[in-house]
């Protein structure tokens, strides 16, 4: 038993070593021993009592991000590549922070969390038609986004103040570009920011109705 | 020695292996990143369920196929047959669970058996509990390993992307990948059609009497 492990560590330490070549910190694999504790990520104890505020005994603190500067072969390879959004010939109207939810029948009838994020509206400089577009935090994945259709129409959501609900063919998923007909709902931290989504969203729809060629 | 993969589509596709005891969050974590949605109930994984999971670099598109595998032993199905030809893996706990945080090395070992030297993130799911059970500076063992480590929540979705970019950054050999805004489609020009709106409707009858979720008002 103690045989194999030692093997499998042998063969450990050949691999990485043969893998580092672009390291950077010169410090970090020693004497060929990647099995030690390194510097970089050895120091959560002290340095941890930032962030959360209010615990008591630091009972909830978070563990630090450790990231060791290992390398591996590159199996992927990738080119820089010039991010683009599809809203480079748009202006945004108004945006704010919301959390978003889909109506789901499985497995019963209920509201699913959708994304949290800001959400905007975006008019086209040329087109002048206005879109509202939803972006998660963090992942930056797009989970709303279709026109603002002077048909659609904005209900209180049940049991809060501070929410819409609305259904609509929405354009979020890229691998359903023929659009996904949701019902939905928006939740915001305020009931003033809930009445000023309303009136913003509203006023676009007139918008889009004075258009020429509305959708 | 790991070989290049060719690009058949324009975007890279890598097989993530996704382990850890059963109930420490894989499938609510994997769900969570491909709809937006929290499952709080327990359906635990037979065998294995893959997954596409998509993000968007500053180096382009990448697909990491996750394949969700059971953490309890009598759903096992295949067990460290799924392993195979995995690329990159998570291994995930519960925080509020020590036995989860032991099984740890089980899991890597395993792991590593049939992988032998792929990027791995150990992950400490659900951090937003408030009785925290394995604490931080208990949690060592992805030292000796040259893993990384996030703690993590798929509820409140802190540090919920940090695996997947240091994943993608050591599998593509660019330290200064980073996760950038996906591109929106641009919904196309349609007539309005009477039977769309009928199905609005229908589908507002459904939800009038159905209360919105009000939790966590903070996180907006």
């Amino acid at each position: 038993m103690s045989e194999n492990t030692e093997n499998k560590e042998e063969t450990k330490t050949t691999t990485t070593t043969e893998e580092k070549k672009e390291e950077t910190t010169p410090s970090i694999l020693g004497a060929g021993k990647p099995v030690f504790t390194f510097a970089s990520v050895s120091q959560n104890s002290s340095t941890l009592s930032t962030s959360d505020s209010g615990d008591k005994d630091g009972e909830n603190e978070k563990a630090e991000d450790q990231e060791p500067t290992i390398e591996f072969t590159p199996i992927i390879k990738v080119n820089k590549v010039e991010t683009k959004t599809n809203e480079e010939d748009e202006e945004v109207l108004f945006e704010i922070r919301a959390k978003l939810f889909r109506f789901v029948t499985d497995p019963q009838p209920q509201w699913n969390e959708r994304g949290l994020g800001v959400v905007k509206f975006l008019k086209h400089k040329t087109t002048k038609k206005i879109r509202i577009v939803m972006r998660r935090d963090q992942t930056f994945k797009v989970c709303l986004n279709h026109f603002v259709n002077p048909l659609l129409e904005l209900k209180p959501g049940m049991g809060s103040d501070k929410s819409w609900v609305w259904s609509a063919n929405d354009f979020a998923e890229e691998d359903h570009p023929e659009g996904i007909l949701e019902t939905l709902a928006i939740r915001f931290g305020s009931v003033e920011g809930a009445n000023s989504f309303k009136e913003n969203f509203e006023k676009f729809q007139k918008e889009m109705k004075a258009l020429a060629n509305p959708i | 020695m790991a070989e290049t993969i060719p690009v058949a589509q324009d975007f890279p596709t890598v097989k993530l292996v996704l382990v850890g005891d059963g109930g420490v969050g894989k499938t609510t974590f994997v769900q969570r990143h491909i709809t937006g949605e929290f499952e709080s109930r327990y359906i635990p994984t037979l065998g294995v369920a893959v997954h596409p999971l998509v993000f968007y670099t500053n180096f382009g598109k990448i697909l990491f196929n996750i394949w969700d595998t059971a953490g309890q032993e009598k759903f096992g199905g295949l067990r460290d047959g799924y392993y195979i030809q995995g690329q990159c893996a998570i291994i995930m706990f519960d925080v509020t669970s020590r036995n989860s945080y032991k099984h740890c090395p089980n899991w890597h070992s395993d792991l590593t058996r049939v992988c032998e030297s792929i990027p791995i993130v150990l992950c400490g799911n659900k951090v937003d509990v408030k009785e925290r059970k394995v604490k931080p500076s208990q949690i060592n063992f992805h030292r000796r390993f040259n893993l990384s480590y996030y703690d993590i929540s798929a509820k409140s979705n802190y540090n919920f992307e940090k695996p997947f970019i240091w994943l993608a950054s050591k599998l593509t050999g660019q330290k200064n990948l980073e996760l950038v805004q996906q591109p929106t489609l641009l919904p196309p020009e349609t007539v309005v059609d009477p039977n769309l709106m009928k199905q609005y409707s229908d589908q507002m009858a459904q939800v009038a009497t159905l209360p919105i979720p009000d939790d966590d008002d903070d996180q907006i």
